[in-house]
């Protein structure tokens, strides 16, 4: 009677679409049964059928019951189903991938190569652009900078006062500002990266301290205050053992004591460079005379109301009154609200994403041609297929089994490429550019493993779901017929691969035009002309400390004393002095009023960038001397005051006239004595920023007529290895004075290497990913054209037996591919010239529409495309008539 | 003694709970419904017959509560459904007891004789 349990999944399936249909037919089927009952007992067909619902009970409250416990069992059932078919496509997924390891291998290491890819850069953007910053709800966090008619900048310490009390956006606002200073006693003197910060800075970036406290006492703070400092743990754990008596106890700076505070967890350091924090204070009886003293960076909290764009209004409002009040020193300030994490890491997006991009490409063309490699095989499986659908299974579930095995392939090439990426993400970190922020907070970790497995899933689907429609396409029985042999005339599949092929050559065509354009304009950038040699020198930074080196003559006095030494080193050339190294972001600007012209207001009165530098300073650099003469060493104390000028400042300021022997004073003063001297001379311009940033008008001070305690840097020109040449510096120094110490130690060459990090290290992770495509690429078109020359062996072997020369096969098979690699260059073009233009910002002397660039790019992928399909078409020249013919 | 984790005699989970309208406290049902099956696969309206014909006309079955109960068991797991063709050649859906269900009646059977045992002595005593 009950039909046997195999049958029974043939049912199940129906039962499921109409659970209704079935309780409804189980009651009917209940209900004339007890009504055929009844009118056997004597009833009337009427009153029996009344009965049998009234014996029935709430039926309606039953049906609805029954229906749904029924879904559920179905729902229940089908999961179950589910879950068994995939564990069993995974397993037959294994198997078949196993069966063909080469395949198997290539494929996953293509994947690989594109999965880890992707995996390391993100990783990176996530560390830097996604992470919030290290301190507490840092969202809330902006930078205040002043403008002045121009980018932002810092700000003077009288307007942030005003800020502060006026504004009502920010919980609290905190200055710091950087200087560096030397940590001496307790071992060897050593020279460390300092800020003075507000007293309640770190409690503004919500950071507690791990030992002591994290912020100042009104007492620190206080004009002339107590002297104490926050420590770095890393500085705490480096040099002190992590000691946790340091706190309390007195340190040495500069010559200075100070009681240690606290130790600032390494992780939520701010600036991240900094090694301590001391506390900013300032004369208030200087306050009001301080708006032309432009040295501050802002830190603030928004309050609960503010947003970053009612701040802005607010400060904008507040700048404009200040410019009103203070004309003279004021008279553009405007203020700019930024969140912080933009601050800090703003000028990184445009690469990043466009690192991003490019590395994306990378893994749409590993997919296309695991995609490609896949329908080679499948192919070969057609039989196996065809066989399946014949037996029953429907062409979604082979679908399904499919992109299962795809998926497979997927995961195994996702497992290796998380090992490559993080591996990848380890290089990337070590090989960054120091310049480049945060990367100390880039890891791999639970997050980055998720965004593998999505990519993971999203490559299996992308590469699996092309070939499984393509293999499925293909009507069976002719299949089956042909008794899997008879692939040859696959038109829909040679297509798809074509289609693929013609997207790889695209898509390189794409990241190649991106990458050379990175290269073309990296190589503009090392052709300009820093404005100095590089070769054989080598600089470090010196600071003296103004407590024991009170006066400026006593600072000239130790610097002469300093330069005589070096000079004196075995090896050493010449040797020169100046405030701040070129290239290292480091300026000291001042506004300048020229003799003889109208006088204007300080805010109207053009800026210069300011270097103080010793005479042998500029034949040290090898800066060259355009008119004039240079700094001797009678241009001291005693002599008249003197100035040099760059080439450009010659030009800007002094068009039609003889700059030689103008006089020049600067809003720069000391004891109300402003900096001023005649210009004596006129120096080549010298890239003080960065090598793509045309320098301001710079000014040239004698040292020893405007001696600087801090920032000097010395110039040693050597004919001796670098290294040593510094040790004996290092030890000339301390001998003069055992509580100095040098830092920054660098060649030239590296000083100018390392301003151009940053552009270099997008152009060649670029030109890596660019490379890594062409190679895809041309494997695909390889691939292509060796697939096409074995599927028309015959037509060729006919072809050659009737007379064609090996030449014309060659020319028929490299044709093919020709017109593939057209038709995607083409394609390729118009996605650079779309695409590239998002990384024009990137860009040196360089359009993102470069000709140059773009034949040469084309030249490249077409030569590559070339070779890659000649290699088959010599093949198919030297086929054996015979031999191809008997083949089928 | 008799505790209130006998009765109902077994957690009934991931199932829909019956709202009410039965003569028969349903954790019995269920032991009687599973009883039933133990001599053969049957449809409902047999079960109901069955029951009815066993108790001597002192258990009247609420079909409703029967057929909640039947479908329950059926998303647990306890029994199977067949459609399969009755006496009278119409087509019927048929239960059947699973090895779990076989296993639930085992445990429910002694619960409830054991709740029974508890319940006359009680009786009894006072």
């Amino acid at each position: 009677m009950p039909p046997r349990p195999d049958v029974r999944r043939v049912f199940r399936l129906g039962l499921f679409r109409r659970t209704g249909a079935a309780v409804e037919e189980e009651f009917t089927f209940h209900l004339d049964m007890r009504v055929s009952e009844l009118i056997a007992q004597g009833w009337q067909p009427e009153a029996a059928r009344a009965e049998a619902r009234r014996q029935f009970g709430d039926l309606e409250d039953a049906r609805k019951y029954c229906k749904r416990a029924d879904e559920q069992r179905e729902r229940q059932t089908m999961r179950s189903e589910l879950w068994e078919e995939t564990v069993h496509d995974v397993r037959f997924a294994v198997r078949s991938l196993r069966r063909s390891p080469a395949f198997t291998l290539v494929a996953a290491l293509t994947l690989a190569i594109g999965i880890g890819a992707n995996t390391a850069i993100f990783s990176v953007v996530r560390g830097i652009l996604l992470r919030p910053l290290p301190f507490a709800d840092p969202s809330r966090l902006v930078v205040v900078a002043s403008t002045y008619h121009g980018p932002p900048d810092t700000s003077s310490p009288a307007n942030v006062y005003d800020w502060r009390a006026q504004n009502h956006s920010f919980t609290s606002m905190a200055v710091l500002t950087g200087h560096s200073t030397v940590l001496t006693g307790s071992g060897d003197s050593e020279q460390l990266r300092g800020y003075d910060v507000s007293g309640d800075f770190f409690s503004i970036l919500g950071v507690t301290a791990l030992r002591g406290s994290s912020v100042f006492t009104p007492e620190d703070t206080a004009w002339k205050g107590t002297k104490s400092v926050l420590v770095n743990e890393t500085l705490w754990r480096t040099r002190f053992g992590g000691d946790p008596k340091l706190v309390g106890s007195m340190l040495t700076f500069d010559g200075e004591r100070y009681r240690v505070a606290g130790v600032i967890p390494a992780r939520s350091a701010w600036p991240t460079k900094a090694m301590l924090w001391f506390p900013f204070t300032w004369d208030p009886a200087q306050l009001a005379d301080s708006r032309d003293a432009v040295f501050l960076r802002t830190v603030a909290r928004l309050n609960a109301g503010a947003t970053v764009a009612s701040a802005q209004a607010d400060l904008s409002a507040i700048s404009a009154r200040l410019a009103q009040l203070y004309p003279n020193n004021d008279a553009y300030l405007d203020a700019v609200v930024v969140p912080m994490h933009e601050w800090i890491t703003g000028s990184l997006r445009l690469p990043l994403l466009v690192l991003l991009g490019g590395v994306a490409f990378v893994l749409l063309i590993a997919c296309a041609n695991v995609a490609n490699l896949l329908l080679v095989r499948g192919v070969a499986r057609e039989g196996e297929l065809a066989v399946r659908t014949a037996l029953g299974a429907g062409r979604a579930r082979l679908v399904r089994q499919l992109v299962t095995e795809s998926m497979v392939l997927s995961l195994f090439g996702g497992a290796i490429g998380f090992v490559f990426a993080i591996v990848g993400t380890r290089v990337l970190v070590a090989a960054a550019p120091t310049s480049i922020p945060r990367l100390d907070s880039i890891r791999v970790d639970g997050g980055i493993l998720a965004f593998t497995v999505a990519v993971t899933a999203i490559t299996g689907a992308l590469f699996g779901l092309m070939p499984a429609r393509q293999m499925l396409r293909r009507d069976i029985s002719k299949t089956l017929r042909e008794g899997g042999r008879g692939v040859g005339q696959r038109a829909g599949s040679y297509r798809a691969r074509r289609v693929l092929v013609v997207a790889e050559v695209a898509f390189s065509m794409v990241l190649l035009t991106g990458a050379g354009l990175l290269i073309r304009s990296f190589s503009r950038l090392m052709r300009v002309d820093p404005g100095f040699r590089t070769d054989h020198s080598i600089s470090f930074a010196l600071n003296l400390p103004e407590a024991k080196y009170k006066s400026p003559e006593m600072q000239a006095a130790f610097l002469r004393g300093t330069m005589e030494r070096m000079r004196a080193i075995p090896g050493v050339q010449s040797a020169g002095a100046a405030m701040g190294m070129p290239l290292t972001s480091y300026g000291r600007s001042s506004h300048f009023a020229i003799a003889g012209r109208a006088p204007m207001k300080q805010s109207d009165e053009p800026e210069a960038e300011i270097r103080i530098a010793t005479p042998d300073y500029f034949p040290t650099m090898g800066i060259r001397l355009i008119r004039g003469r240079g700094f001797t060493p009678q241009d001291d104390a005693s002599g008249v005051r003197v100035l040099l000028i760059s080439d450009a400042t010659a030009k800007k300021f002094f068009p039609n006239e003889d700059a030689l022997g103008k006089h020049v004073t600067f809003g720069w003063t000391r004891h109300s004595v402003p900096l001023q001297g005649d210009i004596v001379g006129i120096v080549a311009d010298v890239k003080q920023t960065s090598l793509d940033v045309a320098p301001p008008p710079q000014f040239w001070i004698a040292y020893d007529q405007w001696p600087v305690p801090d920032d000097m840097s010395i110039v040693l020109h050597t004919t001796r290895d670098e290294q040593s040449v510094v040790a004996d510096a290092r030890r000339a120094i301390r001998e003069l004075d055992p509580d100095l110490a040098i830092a920054h130690v660098a060649t030239l060459d590296n000083v100018l290497a390392e301003s151009v990090a940053q552009p270099r290290f997008y152009m060649m992770l670029l030109t890596a990913f660019a490379v890594v495509a062409i190679l895809l690429a041309s494997i695909g078109i390889y691939g292509v054209i060796a697939y096409l020359v074995g599927q028309r062996a015959r037509e060729i072997g006919i072809r050659i037996a009737l007379g064609a020369s090996p030449s014309s096969v060659v020319r028929m098979v490299v044709n093919e591919g020709v017109a593939m690699v057209a038709i995607g260059i083409g394609i390729g073009i118009v996605g650079a010239i779309a695409l590239t233009r998002l990384m024009h910002a990137l860009l040196f002397n360089t359009t993102s529409t470069d000709p140059m660039t773009y034949a040469l790019v084309t030249l490249v992928l077409a030569g590559v495309a070339l070779v890659a399909s000649s290699v088959p078409a010599l093949r198919a020249a030297n086929v054996d008539p015979a031999l191809a013919m008997r083949a089928e | 003694m008799a505790t209130i984790q006998v009765f109902p005699p077994r957690p009934v989970s991931n199932v829909i709970m019956p709202k009410s309208g039965s003569d028969l406290i349903y954790g019995t049902l269920n032991v009687l419904v599973l009883k039933a099956l133990t001599w053969q696969p049957m449809h409902g309206y047999a079960i109901s017959t069955w029951l009815r014909d066993r108790s001597g006309g002192t258990l009247q079955v609420d079909d409703a509560a029967l057929y909640k109960s039947l479908h329950r068991l059926e998303a647990q797991g306890a029994i199977d459904a067949e459609w399969g063709v009755s006496e009278n050649n119409r087509r019927a859906k048929y239960y059947k007891l699973t090895p779990i269900g076989r296993r639930q009646l085992r445990d429910e059977r002694t619960a409830w004789l054991e709740f029974a045992v508890a319940v006359t002595r009680v009786l009894r005593t006072a």
